[in-house]
């Protein structure tokens, strides 16, 4: 794998919480335009990836590199401002604030910047809010309405527009659907493909196979602490994948299966 | 917008209207510009203090000592004039500086060290009331020199008493912060979702840290105002006042609970407390009848603050 091709590239990421190996020489590509989906057990290392590359945590070794350069995030402050925007399972949005003011929490645009008296320029955030939501194709009767007064599906996509209009590089969604019912799955599921018609490069925490196949194109198999294989969607089945999370299925036997990941190891 | 109905200070507004009709009917000496006047410049003093109040109740918090520290700014005010001879201008701004100091001191243990608001500010209820005392020799000092009687006594334009300026303009700058600035819109977001708040990279201890000072900065003001109005000072001013100014916020609709209000609600509540203090006065009921009242008063007040609450999180 050329590493100019990838929009994030990741090279022998490692993290170990004293004797735990949350996360051990992990490698992982996604291409320009890319959804990839990373899947596996409990405990098998999921979040702990996610944590280092978005910046909530450092790794104990390895390389991250955005655009083919190489990148450190000191902070989820730091990522974000380098292109990579997540939206955590917790959502990080405030309920009693309305669309506007959730879509720019943490960067409001001001009129006067005089540090915490700035004066925030409502009208611009404001169009610049219905522009997004538009552009994700998220429907919201009421800007001004609080969050508080939306279903968890509505929050989702406001989190989700948030995120594609911000992101610069790639989003990451961490089981977005998890608390959804499956009215509500259905539409966050209809804005994850907007963003795959418009280009936007996403990595997609699942432990819904179904949803899994139905949305992206690669799939990355975590098992206990490494990145075991990936597959293009295509190229494999439902029975297959859970053949390689519960390790019923060598990753070896399943052709190309771990190309990419030797393919990276080679740069080390 | 909101429509009215759905404003949170929207319940505050209807009180005050059907008190001041009920009061009308039931007083002859309510009714009239000079009692009216009386009531707002009366809740001058507490609505300064429930504005920097709604600030700390917004973001979750709760400020248990600024009866004790418009004590210690106002006793010390005095103090610096009377007994040592320094220059008013100068005392003003020593004021000011005491109320900034305690609202950093406090602002430090709740937002960097992490001690509840309740404890810091419970602790410094009787903290800044025994400084107050202790530092001035507990003497009344009165004879406060100029502008003091004008901030108490003055009029603008000959028919404006100086305190509902004050007021006024005060709230009209606080609602502004709240509603356009950084600052407002983060002590919003810190009272409905801390986490978050810190998630998309607010600096969440310094904006809590910053309420604090805006609480003691108001309670210097309001301390200003306090003693131009009595044209006396001492470390036993503003006895109780917090519990005033904690139940302005609630019943002006701002949630004990952090996130939900309005700086406007904290004036109506401000004006709606003083009316049934000088309604139960002006119908002669008794001290500690009415000391019952404000206390049932802010009883129901936080009770349906909590009902509406559970409502909400049921949605
Ligand atoms: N802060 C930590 N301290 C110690 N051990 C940790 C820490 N975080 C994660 N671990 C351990 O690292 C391993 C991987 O955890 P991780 O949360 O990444 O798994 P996951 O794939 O996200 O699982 P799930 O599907 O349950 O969310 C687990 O054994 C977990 O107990
Ligand atoms: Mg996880």
């Amino acid at each position: 794998m050329n590493t100019e091709k990838s929009v994030i590239e990741i090279r022998g990421l490692t993290k170990h919480y004293g004797g735990v190996k949350a996360l051990t020489e992990a490698n992982f590509c996604l291409a320009p335009g890319e959804h990839a989906a990373i899947v596996g057990d409990n405990g098998a290392g999921k979040s702990t990836f996610v944590r280092l590359i978005t910046g909530v945590e450092s790794p104990n070794s390895g390389e991250i590199f955005l655009d083919g350069k190489s990148v450190t995030f000191d902070s989820p402050l730091d990522a974000r401002d380098q292109g990579v925007e997540t939206v955590y399972q917790t959502l990080a949005l405030a309920e009693d604030l309305d669309v506007p003011a959730n879509i720019f929490l943490g960067r409001e645009k001001v009129l006067f910047n005089l540090g915490p008296l700035s004066i925030l320029d409502h009208k611009a955030m404001r169009s610049e809010s219905v522009q997004m939501l538009s552009t994700t194709g998220v429907k919201i009767q009421d800007m001004s309405e609080t969050l508080r007064g939306m279903s968890g599906g509505q929050r989702q996509c406001v989190a989700i527009a948030r995120a594609a209009g911000f992101a610069k590089k790639l989003i990451i969604l961490d089981e977005p659907t998890a608390a959804l019912g499956i009215q509500e799955t259905a539409r966050v599921e209809e804005i994850i493909k907007g963003l795959k018609q418009r280009g936007v490069p996403l990595i997609i925490i699942s432990h819904n196979l179904r949803q899994v196949f139905d949305l992206v194109d690669r799939i990355w198999v975590f098992r206990q602490g490494r990145i075991v294989a990936s597959v293009l969607k295509t190229q494999t089945s439902p029975e297959q994948i859970v053949g390689l999370i519960t390790g019923a299925v060598n990753p070896d036997d399943v052709p190309g299966a771990t190309d990419l990941i030797t393919d990276i190891a080679l740069f080390q | 917008m909101k429509t009215l109905t759905r404003q949170e200070w929207y319940g505050a507004l209807v009180a005050v209207l059907v008190l001041g009709i009920f009061l009308s009917i039931a007083s002859p000496y309510f009714l009239n510009s000079r009692n009216l006047s009386n009531i707002l410049v009366q809740a001058s003093v507490i609505a300064l203090l429930a504005g920097g109040q709604t600030f700390v109740i917004l973001t979750g918090g709760v400020d248990l000592a600024v009866g004790s520290l418009t004590a210690l700014a106002g006793a010390m005010a005095g103090y610096m004039m009377i007994k040592l001879g320094i220059d008013p201008y100068m005392a003003i701004l020593a004021a000011f500086a005491i109320g900034a100091g305690v609202g950093l001191f406090n602002g430090y243990l709740v937002a960097f060290v992490g001690i509840p608001s309740f404890i810091v500010t419970l602790g410094g209820l009787t903290l800044w009331r025994g400084l107050a005392y202790d530092s001035t020799g507990g003497f009344d000092m009165s004879g406060l020199p100029d502008p003091f009687p004008f901030i108490g006594y003055g009029e603008l334009f000959g028919f404006l008493p100086m305190p509902i300026v004050v007021m006024a303009v005060f709230y009209i700058t606080m609602s502004f912060v709240l509603s356009s600035t950084k600052l407002g819109r983060y002590v919003y977001a810190i009272g409905s979702n801390e986490m978050g708040a810190r998630q998309v990279g607010i600096n969440v201890r310094w904006y809590k840290l910053g309420v604090y000072v805006v609480s003691g900065l108001c309670c210097a003001l309001a301390a200003l105002v306090l003693i131009g109005r009595m044209d006396s000072s001492s470390g036993k001013i503003a006895q109780m006042f917090e519990l005033d100014a904690i139940a302005a916020v609630i019943l002006g609709g701002t949630s004990l609970f952090g996130g939900r209000g309005s700086i406007i609600g904290s004036l109506l509540g401000a004006i709606l407390i003083t009316m049934i203090r000088n309604g139960m006065n002006l119908l002669e009921i008794s001290q500690f009848k009415q000391m019952m009242a404000i206390g049932a008063v802010v009883i129901i007040a936080v009770w349906i603050d909590v009902v509406r609450r559970k409502r909400l999180l049921r949605k």
